[in-house]
């Protein structure tokens, strides 16, 4: 290897770091406010639910507030230090639970209620005890609060323990047996076929009877003791009722921070006659991700999060740079530049976009679908009006042109003589109309079909720093992912990274792809049990988004959103679209918003851009593409995906020529125009 | 073609990173494909199918090669005593009396390198010691073996040893470890009959392994991996050209590995070898070298034939 | 306990298999290792099970398979187990190449329960893998990852030092789904060296090259990957023991997980460890549950191995 630098960026979990790391990564933008304290509220009352897809920081956040955090860097007196705060955070994982054992072995669900709700009570309250055991030793009269405390907590027992509790350590220890009793009994249900467990205990006693003698007997008024209640996708429906119910029948001091990927909430329901938790009212809702995408700051942030994973890694060494310097660590490409350099590589008549028309031309000529060509000379012709060496984008544009005409049925060697006199004068002018909503829409898209033509690839469009910012779509690790897999590359490339030169186009493409084809792997390494193929329908949308990117006259500028009318597709597309989305594999634009001229609701959808460089796809959103209910179904419900292949060659017809299927294709995708906004009507 | 060659840039990356203690990076392949430059595009096609070749190569790293170390010593030669005491204590599971009983045939062993001591065969007996956590006494040299008295017949220095075991890395042809040690065990096996003498190595070909075995009184001949013909790069049953890949020709690859290693080797050198020694036709290199029946492609000498290894190869010099 | 004084043997065809059972058990699949030695064996009775994941239908599997039908590994097994009239004092022997790994551990804990004290297990290693290092052997989706039964352990709350033991095979999106699972476990994987073949091993580690940023800081650290050999179980479970005392020996463990997604020999022998060591206290098998798996992923027999296993 060319660096014996660690790689900065190797480390993209919270849960690799150890607390004091989880301080020391930490980035906080403290002006105006504390983002992140305003989206945890640690000392408001009202549970909070948090859900977060993965690399939305969620569980750094969550942890950031757990007590094990805030203790370090403390004044010395936890006690002090938490009535400062103005609470206490007590961090559990729900994977620790092991909650799929509560389940079936031929035990009713009524019993696994029952079990798990008192399994709850002793695991909770183990480790909150845990968090104050060591406070004792702060407290002036040790012996007797800590007996006060003991004496109180066997009360709440039903049936108290045989031999009385004088310490904390002895109350840890009991509880910690009648949680053993309970794994041994649950352990042996598939041989036994029953369950022999004594629930000694009331729903939510030790969990909200504990803080409420803590807050007495420590003097804790005014503090709120926050359950973290972490991965919350990791218990069933049943058990989220149990923990949705302790939700509704809060009793302070106590108060919830649920955490959850985005798919992790199964349920509202609750046990309390069946009543569900409302947002609002029982609890409020964050959506990390959707904040972070809103949220100004967010490039300052990851920027921020740069400058430290170079200064930790002694790659610099100053705390703060500005983003200027930033960009200075990547090559930058210059793409009027790079194209005019690669195009000059060829002969007139070898230029790749020139060959393909020219190849389309002669091909429709034998099949008499060139309107006003009719023979291989006027073929020459063409390409001799279109050729404007001095300006490749403006020949490219020119050839979209030509595409347009024939799809409109125009005499092509007639256009092209036009289209002689057009480009001249925009060369010049700048004035012409088609040229000037061709290039302001699509010139992103040119250059992408110029690359892609003579590289096969065009992931030069994804380099900088500035667009992995962009690609990262509001989730932390994402961004940290691109630079890790950059910086591999660049390594094994031979280069220096983040050291004099900067890090090379290639090494920067390679990275980005890399990244881009883990995030599609990594999306999809969640529990399934559902009847569709979100992998499959990902890829069928992404291919047909590329197809229109790379036809010879795209309808859609920047194609990497849709728009889709949940309410008349099929159920179980509704439902991929819906899990793509708690995947992240597919982002919602909006919320929804009414279609004008219209009382159906359409809900916009864009490919996570993290996903772009796989399948060449722009990671910048411009307008949606209007996807038919039969296009929808054909994508996303099993049952109809041997329609897409048909249904995605009707709607390319019309981009691609000779545009043969233009108007039968229209006529059958009325439905589609129908329900398209008017700003999406083709463009070209 | 350019997308399956990028997904073999990408796999052979990967196995820089994860397997190839490093070597084989982006400007060293970039370095080794200048090599291959006949044919259109300079050389598109040979590049690919280079490439192709590359990324199925086997290398076994240091951390490899001590562990493949171990278990030559767990599973080669010291189960086959733990089951035999085992069982003579009606398998019994008092371990400590195994493992007392197992010392004292430990004792009675001795581990020994093949080729003189400025080969290889010495830092890997290094290495097995040093895995195996086992005492200088049990490690010996063939020439500290025999006695020989100024008058008087050869003598084996310490009779009551029991067990020889020859340590190597790899068993290509067999000939160098035959007619190194073929007079010595023989010796050995005359001065006591009821030795055991053991050859074993981290790899061996099955056609080395059975001229060993026909040609070397050695009562044990045994690799932790036995290579079969399938390991050949171009038999006909190669494990490497299996999986049909659409851009991958089997016989232009044979044709040019053919074609450059005639090139690699000196000139005059018998055709047999243009395909790795005596036709080789392997993929396998080590940390410490690349044997001479792996492709010369692999580790052509730039200082012989101008030709950039990607591994290089250590030659003996004789 | 040193686990490598178990006996084992190893043999270049079926026909070479010495042995007469009361029992033989085996789960049916495609493969020509499998139906030979099946035939080739020396039993009283012997049990072909069809396991519901293959997808096996009745015409193609032998006549008088016991086809396997319940929720999970113990209704599946206990349909079988209690009538097969296995008792403590049967000699028993189970080819475990075919097994589905969850109901080959459950198994192996039913006959603990049961009082049998030692059985065999029969393992065919495969000579090729069909699709190299693309080889995926679970075909469906991950429905649910959880304690296989038998193994649910009696965990603790405190979640400071949980270790995640990993018997790495190829199936990266497996690794990756345990190791995200048990999110802030540390993770320590065992890969398979040697391995049935030598190039199994850089495919293997290609593989789980995959699941590395799921696996988490370890990447590239050694002293979180330790080896094993791929056709070994006692071996496998001495090298856990291993691990274990010298996590333990840097600070306490809160929890254990084991998860064997490689070989079945592997997997005998994280079951065996199990039961000898963990069964106590806060330690469990858990496993990733996929609803199909490739009927057949290999080609060829290269050795096959027969193990004594002694239950403790």
């Amino acid at each position: 290897m060319s660096t014996s630098k660690m790689n900065p960026f190797t480390i993209t979990k919270a849960v690799d770091f150890s607390d004091q790391e989880i301080r020391d990564y930490w980035v906080e933008l403290t002006n105006p406010a504390s983002f992140f304290s305003e989206i945890i509220k640690p000392n408001a009352a009202m549970p909070m639910i948090i859900l977060g897809g993965k690399g939305s920081g969620k569980t750094h956040i969550m942890r950031r507030y757990s007590h094990q955090i805030q203790r370090i860097g403390g004044s010395g007196s936890v006690l002090s230090d938490i009535r400062t705060n103005g609470y206490v955070g007590i961090y559990v994982r729900c994977g620790g639970l092991n909650a799929s054992r509560f389940f079936q072995k031929g035990i009713s669900e009524d019993i696994w209620t029952a079990t798990f709700a008192y399994y709850m009570e002793l695991w909770f309250s183990q480790n909150i005890l845990a968090v104050f055991k060591d406070c004792i030793a702060e407290l002036n009269d040790q012996e007797q609060t800590e007996r006060s405390l003991c004496n109180e907590i066997e009360k709440i027992f039903d049936i108290p323990p045989e031999q009385p509790l004088s310490t904390l350590d002895e109350v840890i220890n009991y509880l910690s047996r009648l949680q053993k009793s309970v794994d041994a009994n649950v352990n042996n249900a598939p041989f036994l076929g029953t369950l022999n467990i004594t629930v000694n205990l009331s729903r939510g006693s030790l969990i909200f009877g504990i803080p409420k003698l803590l807050e007495r007997l420590f003097n804790l008024e005014n503090v709120v003791f926050l359950y973290l209640i972490d991965e919350f996708e990791n218990l069933s429906i049943n058990q989220q009722i149990y923990i949705n119910t302790l939700i509704r029948e809060k009793q302070e001091p106590a108060s919830f921070r649920i955490g959850a990927r985005l798919y992790g909430i199964k349920t509202s329901k609750t046990l309390s006659g069946g009543e569900e938790n409302r947002e609002g009212s029982e609890y409020e809702s964050v959506y990390l991700d959707a904040n972070m995408r809103s949220w100004d700051k967010y490039a300052t942030f990851v920027r921020e999060l740069f400058t430290k994973r170079l200064s930790i890694a002694s790659f610099i060494h100053t705390e703060t740079m500005d983003q200027g310097s930033i960009s200075k660590y990547f090559e930058l490409v210059d793409h009027d530049l790079a194209i005019r350099e690669m195009i000059s590589r060829y002969t007139q008549n070898d230029k790749p976009y020139f060959v393909k028309l020219k190849d389309k031309l002669e091909a429709a000529l034998t099949k008499r679908v060139a309107p006003g060509v009719s023979t291989n000379s006027d073929i020459e012709k063409i390409l001799a009006n279109l050729a404007f060496p001095q300006n490749p984008v403006l020949e490219k544009c020119s050839t979209i042109i030509l595409y347009k005409g024939w799809s409109r049925k125009q005499n092509l060697l007639q256009l092209s003589v036009e289209i002689r006199a057009w480009s001249a004068q925009h060369h010049d002018k700048g004035d012409v109309p088609e040229y000037k909503k061709i290039l302001s829409y699509f010139k992103t898209d040119l250059v992408a079909q110029i690359y892609r033509e003579c590289r096969n690839s065009q992931s030069v469009g994804y380099t900088g720093i500035e667009n992995y910012i962009t690609m990262s779509k509001g989730l932390p690790r994402n961004f940290l992912i691109i630079l890790k897999h950059v910086y591999k590359w660049a390594s094994f490339n031979g280069e220096q990274p983040f050291g004099n030169t900067p890090i090379s186009l290639t090494s920067q493409e390679q990275g980005v792809k890399e990244a881009a084809n883990w995030f599609f792997r990594d999306a999809q390494i969640a529990v399934d049990n559902n009847k569709y193929d979100v992998e499959k329908s990902i890829s069928m949308l992404a291919e047909l988004f590329k197809e229109i990117r790379f036809s010879d006259k795209p309808a859609e500028s920047s194609p990497c959103a849709f728009s889709v009318d949940l309410t008349t597709c099929t159920s179980l597309a509704k439902s991929a679209i819906l899990r793509a989305e708690t995947l992240s594999l597919l982002i919602s634009v909006d919320d929804g918003a009414r279609q004008k001229n219209s009382m159906r609701t359409v809900s916009k959808y864009q490919i996570n851009s993290m996903l772009a460089p796989r399948w060449d796809l722009p990671i910048a959103l411009r307008g949606t593409i209007g996807l038919s209910d039969d296009e929808v179904n054909a994508i996303f419900d099993p049952n109809f995906y041997d329609d897409f292949t048909r249904l995605k060659s009707n709607r390319l017809s019309r981009m691609n020529a000779p545009f043969q299927e233009a108007s039968r294709a229209i006529m059958s995708s009325n439905s589609a125009m129908q329900s398209l906004p008017e700003e999406q009507i083709e463009l070209l | 073609m350019e997308v399956y060659k990028t997904h073999l840039k990408n796999k052979i990356r990967r196995l820089h990173e994860s397997l190839w203690e490093g070597r084989a990076n982006g400007k060293e392949i970039e370095q080794w494909l200048q090599n291959f430059n006949e044919g259109e595009n300079g050389g598109e096609k040979e590049k690919l199918h280079a490439l192709f070749l590359l990324s199925n190569f086997m290398y076994f790293g240091t951390r490899e090669i001590r562990e493949l170390l171990k278990a030559i010593y767990r599973d080669l030669y010291k189960y086959p005593i733990i089951k035999r005491i085992r069982r003579s204590l009606s398998d019994t599971l008092d371990t400590d009396k195994i493992e007392e009983m197992f010392q004292v045939e430990l004792k009675k062993s001795r581990f020994l390198a093949v080729g003189n001591p400025s080969e290889s065969g010495h830092h890997l007996l290094y290495y097995f010691r040093q895995e195996n956590r086992l005492s200088k006494d049990v490690f010996t040299h063939l020439s500290e073996t025999f006695s020989i008295a100024p008058t008087g017949p050869i003598t084996l220095k310490d009779p009551t040893i029991r067990n020889y075991v020859f340590i190597d890395d790899f068993c290509g042809s067999g000939q160098q470890a035959a007619e190194y040690l073929s007079a010595s065990v023989s010796s050995i096996k005359a001065l006591n009959p009821d030795a055991v003498v053991s050859y074993c190595s981290i790899l061996g070909t099955k056609d080395g392994v059975s001229h060993l075995r026909n040609n070397v009184q050695f009562d044990k001949v045994e690799p932790i991996f036995l290579l079969d013909e399938t390991y050949r790069s171009f038999a006909p049953q190669s494990r490497f050209f299996d999986k049909s890949e659409a851009f991958i020709d089997k016989t232009f690859a044979m044709a040019m590995c053919y074609k450059y290693g005639g090139r690699i080797w000196p000139v005059g050198c018998d055709q047999i070898h243009y395909l790795g020694w005596r036709d080789g036709q392997l993929l396998i290199g080590f940390h410490h070298n690349v044997p001479d029946n792996t492709l010369p492609i692999i580790w052509g000498n730039e200082e012989d034939s101008k030709w950039h290894p990607i591994f290089k190869r250590f030659p003996k010099f004789v | 306990m040193d686990y490598s004084i178990f006996y084992k043997d190893d043999y270049t065809s079926p026909d070479q298999v010495n042995g007469h059972w009361d029992y033989f058990i085996s789960a049916f699949n495609s493969s020509d290792r499998v139906n030979n030695v099946f035939d080739l064996v020396s039993a009283d009775i012997k049990y072909w099970l069809v396991f519901p994941e293959y997808g096996f239908q009745p015409e193609e599997v032998p006549v008088g398979s016991h086809f396997l039908a319940g929720n999970d590994e113990a209704e599946c097994m206990l349909g079988f187990l209690r009538q097969s009239g296995i008792q403590a004092h049967h000699r028993v022997c189970i080819d475990i190449t075919g097994f589905i790994r969850p109901h080959l551990i459950f198994m192996i804990c039913w006959l603990h329960g049961s009082g049998v004290k030692t059985f065999d297990a029969i393992y065919s290693e495969p000579s090729q893998y069909l699709k190299k290092e693309d080889t995926t052997f679970s075909d469906g989706k991950v429905t649910t990852i959880r304690q296989v039964k038998g193994f649910e352990g009696q965990h603790s709350p405190d979640l400071s030092n949980d270790i995640l033991i990993i018997g790495s095979g190829y199936d990266d999106i497996l690794i990756s789904q345990v190791a995200e699972n048990k999110n802030n476990a540390k993770k320590i994987q065992i890969f398979g060296l040697p391995s049935l073949r030598p190039e199994f091993y850089q495919q293997n580690i290609l593989r789980a090259e995959l699941a590395s940023e799921s696996v988490g800081r370890d990447t590239g650290e050694h002293h979180n990957s330790y080896f094993a050999p791929a056709y070994d179980p006692f071996v496998t479970a001495n090298v856990i023991a291993e691990i274990i005392n010298k996590e333990r020996s840097m600070k306490q463990l809160s929890n254990i997980y084991l998860c064997p997604l490689a070989t079945k020999a592997q997997v005998l022998g994280f079951t065996i460890f199990y039961l000898y060591e963990l069964s106590e206290g806060g330690a469990s098998i858990i496993f990733p549950f996929c609803n199909k798996y490739a009927k057949e992923t290999s080609t060829g027999v290269s050795r096959i191995w027969k193990y004594t296993v002694e239950l403790p």
